[in-house]
């Protein structure tokens, strides 16, 4: 089996580490670097703010040339975040190419919190709040900010 | 009270059935590209154009028996390549090292002089491949992104004299390995034409701009590729290509079917013959 995967994996953590983007982190989980947790921090200014969101990250042999398997671990509510916390986000899926590392990918589900896509919706709630009554939507955003203090699993 | 939690519920079970919905895509999905991938080896056995025949016994356009026929009288052989939405890219890649391999081991001194300096060009003057992870530094990409598939073909292409048919059909059919790695970097390279000449393509790009349309259009895998790539990524490497197009229309027999030359201007010889059928792309070898 090609070790290609691991060394790929090996950079992408060194540049996580050297140059880190604001707002997220990761790294793989014990002695497993084909399984990362991550954390992206809500952004501020938005209702997600204060928010400590945890990710799951599994990668395949096949790294970089299939995308990870990408999870939430904090319960969420957004358009595009199915209840088990997996994402819809396009270049997860469809639009992968090898070219997204790992701070890529984090970044990436950072901005979709902001700004969801309202065409491919995995949540129907969120995505017709966010639609329709944006107020309540981000009263419901912020339950799950204050739970994501305590959601310490 | 009671009706908003059942609208709750309701919309908590709808959720759920989306997350149904959404694993069965996935999960159909997988089950197509590994049924291709069984049915399919990544660079196949070079066969006679005329295997091509019994996909189209029972199609109604009269052009594809036809059109077998002719290929058949006018290549050798086919080489038949994964249909896995990369095949543009695996076909020129391949049959561009392979063009050279057979070259240096032809016995033609003249031959094997040619594929060498033509190995060394796309290695360094002009410099395609180097050159290229510039232009791609500066059009923002990270080296750390790209430079382990850049590496895959520069290697390649300075180990070609010690290349054989046999070890590079070898390199191209391990899932993941380096072939892979190769037809991917050529996704990229085609980027890197595309982005450092947006105003040739522009007008070509309803509603695009070169950067949405090479993150949709080129850089994905498996992603298929059209006419506007295909100029980019021969342009980029400077080489030529012909492309036989066999779409099922009809055609003068007299004639045959038309190569289509891509940026072969002033070029005695394509670095590769491909054979177009909807949605697909084969290797064609005259000899």
């Amino acid at each position: 089996m090609s070790t290609s995967a691991r060394r790929r994996l090996m950079r992408d953590f060194r540049r996580l580490q050297n140059d880190p983007p604001s707002g997220v982190t990761g790294a793989p989980m014990d002695n497993n670097i084909m399984v990362w947790q991550a954390v992206i921090f809500g952004p501020d200014d938005t209702p997600w703010e204060g928010g400590t969101f945890k990710l799951l990250l599994e990668f395949s042999e096949d790294y970089p040339n299939k995308p990870p398997s990408v999870r939430f671990l904090t319960k969420m509510f957004h358009p595009n975040i199915y209840n088990n916390g997996q994402i819809c986000l396009d270049i997860l899926q469809n639009q992968w190419s090898p070219i997204y590392d790992i701070s890529a990918i984090l970044t990436s589900i950072q901005s979709l919190l902001c700004d969801p896509n309202p065409a491919s919706p995995a949540n129907s709630e969120a995505s017709r709040l966010y639609q329709e009554n944006r107020r309540e939507y981000n009263r419901r955003v912020r339950e799950i900010v204050e739970m994501s203090w305590i959601d310490d699993a | 009270m009671e009706s908003s939690e059942r609208d709750q519920e309701e919309a908590t079970s709808e959720s759920a059935k989306k997350l149904q919905e959404y694993e069965a895509t996935v999960a159909q999905q997988n089950a197509i590209q590994e049924e291709i991938k069984k049915a399919q080896p990544l660079v196949g056995k070079a066969v006679s154009p005329s295997a091509l025949s019994p996909e189209y016994t029972d199609n109604v356009k009269p052009g594809f028996l036809k059109g077998i026929e002719y290929l058949s009288k006018r290549y050798a052989r086919l080489r038949p390549v994964r249909g896995d939405g990369n095949c543009f890219y695996r076909a020129l890649t391949f049959a561009l090292l392979e063009n050279l391999v057979l070259k240096l081991r032809s016995g033609d001194a003249a031959a094997a002089q040619a594929a060498k300096a033509e190995a060394q060009r796309l290695v360094d003057k002009g410099k395609p491949m180097k050159e290229s992870c510039q232009t791609l530094l500066s059009l923002g990409y990270e080296e750390v992104s790209f430079d382990m598939f850049s590496a895959e073909l520069l290697e390649a292409l300075e180990g070609i004299e010690t290349t054989t048919p046999e070890s590079l059909e070898a390199k191209f059919n391990e899932d993941g390995g380096s072939g892979e790695y190769i037809m991917w970097f050529c996704r990229l390279l085609t980027s890197a034409f595309i982005k450092s000449h947006p105003s040739r393509f522009e007008s070509f790009l309803i509603g695009d701009t070169v950067d949405t349309f090479c993150a949709r259009e080129v850089e994905p895998l498996g992603v298929e590729c059209e006419q506007l790539q295909i100029i980019a990524l021969c342009e980029q490497l400077d080489i030529g290509v012909r492309i036989e197009y066999l779409n099922g229309e009809d055609f003068d027999a007299s004639k045959g079917l038309d190569a289509v030359p891509v940026n072969m201007d002033g070029r005695q010889e394509a670095a590769a013959e491909l054979l177009f059928r909807p949605g697909h792309y084969d290797i064609l070898y005259t000899a």
